[in-house]
């Protein structure tokens, strides 16, 4: 009878760190830290049988290498198969990655000097195919001007909003329940410069509604690396093998209305006023960001968190390496250690860049 | 060069505490909007769209 071999499905794909591993259960959207050793046997010795694995360490971790097969067995992260022509039968998960839309999210700023013309924008973002975008109220809008934004929002292909705004007594959990039973598209809120920290989850449509006391009163808050934002999914996965998971197909409008490919990023490619979304698309420079991915930013490339992980170019360790470490990324591969942030150890920052996640 | 292998029950591996995996308040989502909305809903209902209600 064959000896069984070991095989992980095929949406559980290993991640090799500096210090550790990890299992993307891209299914499940969780992952498994893994030792290094585990990594070696799932990738350069797959398809062996458990036999000629410890025969290959020459029997020194024979207790280790089953308790890592006891281990993937009961996170059912893959299976023993007797089949000879079983890894052929199983192939790898394909993590080439396409879309058909020109922009599949943006960012829309908005202060109290703002003026955007949210009908033409929106009806841009429309077009270019915009599934998700993201509205940061940097002051404290009036529910009739959420209203207003969120009515040019009604009709058009977008999937999801996420709202921030700034706290005033008449954005109560009611007033905002009503908000989003008349704009199913709102998926999220944050009312930030709120009087106490406190989340509410509004009943009939499911949306979390989160109160914070920080302002969130510029796009400096932007940019933080923390696990509470990893996404663990097929698509993030496959879009970060070979682009940028924060600036891939992503187009924004600042708070005075320049077109960037992300509000923190110094180059405009025009004002909203005089020049539309596509023009600024069809910019020869505007995707210069997209392809460079964490495979080739020090650091991150060694980061066993690199293709779950959002990435920033706009908040960088060293400025003028565009392919450095995210300033706000406390991470370290080397040690598998979260240090502290280095924000907190400064005291003249704003509360926003204090923040992290 | 082989490598040595690591006890899996050792504490480098032991999974994220929800508390490490809590935001705190005021970081922006500054992440890809889509995936936001796609990882905290695996199956979002498309056919209640807005304009379909």
């Amino acid at each position: 009878m064959t000896e069984p071999v070991f095989l992980l499905f095929a949406c559980c794909v290993p991640v090799r760190g500096a210090r550790r591993s990890v299992v993307c259960d891209l299914q499940r959207q969780c992952f498994h830290f893994i030792p290094d050793g585990l990594y070696e046997i799932l990738t350069e010795h797959s398809g062996a049988t458990v036999a000629e694995i410890k025969q290959r360490y020459d029997h020194e971790y024979d207790e280790e290498i089953d308790e890592y097969f006891a281990f993937l067995l009961r996170h059912e992260l893959g299976f023993w198969c007797i089949d000879p022509e079983g890894p052929e039968r199983f192939p790898p998960l394909d993590l080439s990655w396409e879309t058909p839309e020109r922009i599949t999210n943006a960012i829309l700023d908005v202060d109290a000097g703002s003026g955007h013309d949210f009908a033409k924008i929106l009806g841009e973002l429309d077009d270019l195919g915009c599934k998700a975008l993201e509205v940061r109220c940097f002051h404290r809008p009036a529910l009739g001007e959420l209203r207003a934004l969120l009515d040019c929002a009604r009709h058009g292909r977008l999937r999801s909003i996420d709202l921030i705004a700034g706290y005033s007594p008449e954005l109560s959990p009611e007033a905002l329940e009503s908000l989003v039973k008349d704009c199913r598209r709102l998926s999220s809120l944050v009312i930030h410069s709120a009087p106490e920290n406190r989340t509410v989850l509004l009943d009939r449509s499911g949306v979390a509604v989160r109160y914070c006391r920080e302002a969130i009163d510029s796009p400096r808050c932007c940019g933080q690396i923390h696990p509470g934002y990893f996404a663990i999914d097929v698509e993030t996965f496959a879009e970060a093998q070979k682009h940028n998971t924060c600036l891939n197909r992503k187009i924004s409008v600042d708070a005075r209305g320049e077109i960037r490919n992300c509000p923190s990023l110094p180059k405009s490619h025009g004002n909203v006023r005089d020049t539309s979304l596509h023009a600024a698309l069809a910019q020869r420079d505007f995707a210069a960001l997209w392809t460079i991915n964490k495979d080739q930013i020090a650091v991150c490339k060694d980061c066993e968190f690199r293709y779950i992980c959002t990435d920033c170019r706009a908040y960088l360790r060293d400025e003028r390496d565009l392919y450095s470490k995210p300033s706000k990324c406390t991470y370290d591969p080397y040690i598998a250690e979260w240090q502290q942030p280095v924000e907190e150890r400064t005291s003249s920052g704003s509360l926003t860049e204090g923040a992290s996640r | 060069m082989k490598k040595r292998m690591e006890k899996i029950d050792d504490k480098l591996f032991k999974p994220l505490t929800i508390e490490q995996q809590r935001r705190i308040q005021a970081g922006l989502t500054t992440q890809t909007s889509v995936t936001a909305y796609e990882t905290s809903n695996p199956n979002p209902d498309f056919a209640r769209d807005g304009d379909t209600e």
